[in-house]
């Protein structure tokens, strides 16, 4: 009974934390929808442009913030530490680079807003008009 | 060596076997060993790509040429690949030593796919494995295989031959030779060593031992029934040859098997030149063939022994000997044992005996007995109408006055005179015999008829004419009266002959004496008469 209590806590908690996910983009930018490959795609470095053909730049939070381990886990499947890797192994072979990494959502929502080459995530807040939503990455979308 | 000894045997077979086996099986596990490190090292070559692979994929992922170049450099490193590539979307973007189209080669390829999302083949991973290294090795291995393998197997193989040799060809072979060694009788056994006491050649050198033994046994007690038997031959041998009788074996025709020295010595025989053979020897020792012949035949037909006396020897009287011979069947149906020994001595007393018996001892000429068993004899032996002869009956005229007046020595001397006359005026087969007083009996065996029987009589009585000395100068002539009688046509018996010559004397007497007549049938009176 008692251990019932404790798990579903645990589980509002964790609803708490794994709010959905946003993929932003400039406001200006003409792209309206990106697939989750896309997406992929653009954050993992093997494209650096919109399907449209404007040139992209991923943005990304700090390593160690939850919610960058919490994208990764939920676009790729792989570890934040993997991701990491992964940069490692490319930026050692040289000619490529890590996306661009910022403190928090306001200073990533505020350079999208700045960008418009950007394209960037945030837990689902109220956003302000000079970006725009292009994907959702939703809990269930593990 | 002999090539047919068994250890060679053993050996040959040992080391032909084991090289079948080294053999079959060195094929057998090189050809494994061969397949296994071929496998191994393309395996080996499958795991060095999985190692590569995630950074492999973030390069065709990505389509970065640095990180490419850095995993195929990496991979032609190992000395089992001699080239590599990597190719995202049909483009090679890292490529390091040969070339697939340079070796004609087969290449070993994972495919590459996205690293977040393994749905996504984003690439190829292409090696070139070093072939030829790969095989060596692979040969290599499976050589080192396949010889130790083969000095493994010639290392049993030795052993065993060693095992068997020490084991069983060799206390097999030492047996063989002790017991090709050994004479039976000798009494020498078969020596094994402890170590095989219980297994199958201890068993093998008992058994031997015990037949040896019962051999020796056998061949002792033959030996002593041997000795048994030569020293009865040995017996039978000495009685044999040092018997006085004469033995002597002989077939029924006749022809010597066996004969003792007694034998020839009585028979006069030489011992060489009658060794057995086909001669008939009864025909040359026995003087009475018939007899003898007839005698061997009883035996053998009777199956008892037969005897008689018989003479032996040469045919004259003063070299023949007689013997006393027993025939006797000898064991088959065809052989005579034949025993004979001297009995001349006593033949000869028996002679002397019978001759004393047959004798008148004043004239020495036959008594009345022997001229009665002459006539009769002689009678038997003639029969009717077969030969004639004549009897004589003789009678002194004066023979009683010489005895009165002169004496008796006187009579004797008359009547010795008278009788050497009459022997001598006679043949030596003619019987002259005595009869009692001064009366004599002629048998003329041969006078067959009057005429010859007349001319002896009258020669006899011619012979009477000169005169006997009874007494020192005194002479006196003696007449003498004869009667004649004839066989068969005066008497066909003794008794009759006797008769008529006597009535024919006593005719003479009646007419004067100093005659001689021949009986007349049916007339009392002589029919003839001589002055």
């Amino acid at each position: 009974m008692h251990k019932l209590a404790l798990f579903l806590i645990a589980l509002m908690f964790s609803g708490q934390l794994r709010a959905d996910i946003l993929v932003i983009v400039n406001a200006h930018n003409p792209v309206v929808t990106l697939e989750k490959k896309q997406v992929v795609d653009l954050f993992m470095g093997r494209v650096s442009a919109f399907p449209g053909g404007g040139a992209a730049q991923t943005l990304d939070l700090k390593t160690g913030t939850p919610l960058r381990a919490d994208f990764y886990k939920r676009l790729t499947g792989k570890s934040e530490a993997q991701v990491d890797a992964y940069w490692a192994t490319l930026v050692f072979a040289g000619r490529m680079s890590p996306p661009k990494q910022f403190a928090d959502d306001r200073e990533v929502i505020g350079e999208v807003t700045k960008n418009k080459m950007a394209i960037a995530y945030v837990a689902r807040q109220s956003l302000p008009g000079g970006v725009k939503i292009v994907m959702e990455l939703t809990q269930t979308a593990k | 060596m002999n090539i047919k000894s068994l250890h060679i045997k053993v050996s040959l077979s040992v080391a032909a076997g084991a090289l079948l086996v080294v053999l079959l099986s060195s094929q057998f596990f090189y050809q494994r060993d061969y397949e296994k490190s071929f496998a191994e090292s393309e395996r080996s070559v499958l795991q060095l790509l999985e190692t590569v692979q995630t950074t492999a994929s973030i390069a065709a992922y990505v389509g970065n040429r640095e990180l490419a170049q850095q995993v195929v450099t990496g991979l032609t490193k190992n000395d089992i690949v001699i080239g590599a590539t990597i190719t995202a979307s049909k483009e090679v973007i890292g490529q390091d030593g040969k070339t697939a189209r340079e070796t004609q080669q087969k290449l070993i390829s994972i495919p590459l796919v996205a690293p977040f999302d393994e749905k996504e083949i984003v690439g190829e991973l292409s090696v070139i494995p070093n072939a030829p290294l790969i095989a060596l090795r692979a040969r290599d291995s499976a050589m080192s295989t396949a010889v130790g393998l083969a000095a493994q197997s010639t290392l049993v193989a030795l052993l065993v031959l060693i095992l068997v040799y020490w084991l069983m060809t060799r206390p097999l072979s030492t047996l063989s030779g002790s017991l090709h060694r050994i004479t039976p009788g000798d009494g020498s056994r078969l020596d094994v060593h402890s170590i095989h006491s219980g297994d199958e050649i201890g068993l093998l050198a008992g058994d031997i031992n015990s037949l040896l033994h019962t051999v020796e046994d056998m061949l002792e007690e033959e030996r002593q029934l041997r000795h048994r038997v030569e020293s009865l031959e040995t017996r039978f041998r000495g009685i044999f040859e040092d018997s006085s009788a004469g033995i002597f074996l002989v077939r029924e025709r006749g022809n010597l098997v066996t004969a003792n020295p007694a034998f020839f010595r009585l028979t006069g025989m030489n011992e060489q030149q009658f060794q057995t053979g086909d001669e008939d020897i009864v025909s040359k020792v026995f003087l009475d063939i018939e007899h003898a012949k007839s005698l061997i035949k009883l035996a053998l037909v009777t199956k008892r022994p037969h005897s008689a006396d018989l003479r032996i020897g040469s045919d004259t009287e003063e070299h023949s000997r007689w013997v006393h011979c027993i025939f006797s069947p000898a064991g088959d149906n065809a052989t005579i044992e034949g025993v004979m020994y001297d009995v001349t001595q006593r033949k000869l007393s028996e002679a002397r005996i019978r001759e004393l018996a047959e004798t008148d001892s004043l004239t020495g000429l036959s008594n009345r007995q022997a001229a009665d068993s002459a006539l009769q004899a002689l009678i038997t032996q003639t029969p009717i109408g077969g030969k004639s002869f004549a009897v004589m009956l003789i009678d002194l005229d004066r023979f009683k006055y010489i005895n009165d007046t002169y004496g008796h020595d006187a009579g004797d001397k008359v009547l010795v005179t008278i009788a050497e006359r009459l022997r001598k005026l006679v043949r030596d087969s003619d019987v002259v015999a005595r009869m009692g007083g001064d009366e004599f009996f002629i048998i003329l065996n041969h006078a067959g008829n009057i005429g010859m029987v007349t001319r002896i009589a009258q020669k006899i009585l011619d012979a009477q004419q000169a005169p006997i000395e009874v007494q020192p100068g005194v002479l006196e002539k003696i007449g003498i009266s004869i009667g004649i009688a004839l066989y068969p046509d005066h008497g066909d018996n003794p008794l009759s002959l006797r008769k008529h010559a006597d009535q024919a004397m006593y005719a003479v007497k009646r007419r004067g004496k100093n005659n001689f007549a021949i009986y007349e049938p049916g007339n009392e009176d002589p029919l003839m008469e001589s002055a």
